[in-house]
């Protein structure tokens, strides 16, 4: 099976795809909608994890006795 | 980022939107999931494009972002066209537009039926990337590339046999 036979085909499939276009609009509004949580957002997810580690290292090592 | 760094992206972007709307086409049937995977896509390039430092070509890293995005997407995804056995797959199912002509719909129907992997494997082949660069973009190793391109031309050739049987 030769897939050389194929590139043609991927070329013009490509060229199809082009007339589907992506509106400036589009752009802006998804990178404007995914900016990056700001941070004190990160801060307290790292304390909460930081809690639940620290509980469960406690527990697990036998310092908390329910 | 600016203004600058947005206006390029979007110039960025309506450049490539054939390559992004051809990957997003070939590995999702329905129209909702082809636009989640394009929104997917240009919102990752975008997070990773100040990291860009034009060390590789802006198709590779694109096709890299694109590609790993879509991989990710369709291991959680179950909404896709399944890949049956071959002997049960009926052609039809498969969404061809109608003005596709013959060498197209080759291609879609043997790419539909590959593995999600295979298909990245044989769109980068087709793009003319050895398989040392096709390792790169997909995180394989060179000697897996090898192993699954062999397989996929195996896989191919019988495809088009059933095919070829199923039109007599």
């Amino acid at each position: 099976m030769n897939l050389d036979n194929l590139k043609s085909g991927w070329q013009q499939y490509k060229l199809k795809n082009s007339f589907d276009s992506i509106e400036e609009k589009e752009i802006l509004s998804i990178i404007e909608a995914g900016k990056r949580r700001p941070a004190w957002q990160a801060y307290r997810r790292i304390t909460q994890n930081a809690l639940i580690y620290a509980f469960l290292l406690t527990c697990l090592s036998g310092g908390c006795t329910i | 980022m600016n203004l600058t760094s947005k206006t390029e992206f979007i110039k960025l972007i309506k450049e490539y939107q054939r390559l992004i709307n051809s990957l997003c086409n070939i590995y999702f049937a329905s129209e909702e999931d082809r636009k989640d995977s394009r929104q997917d896509i240009i919102l990752q390039l975008w997070q990773a494009y100040p990291s860009f430092r034009n060390e590789a070509k802006i198709s590779t890293w694109i096709y890299k972002v694109a590609l790993n995005t879509i991989l990710s997407k369709t291991r959680k995804d179950k909404r896709r066209i399944s890949t049956d056995s071959l002997s049960s797959y009926d052609f039809s199912k498969i969404a061809i537009p109608v003005f596709a002509d013959d060498e197209v719909q080759h291609l879609q129907q043997a790419i539909n039926l590959l593995q999600d992997l295979d298909k990245a494997i044989v769109i980068l082949y087709l793009e003319g990337y050895s398989h040392r660069e096709i390792a790169a973009t997909l995180f394989l190793t060179e000697t897996n590339i090898s192993t699954r391109f062999s397989r996929i031309k195996i896989q191919l050739q019988k495809i088009f046999k059933a095919k070829q049987n199923e039109s007599r």
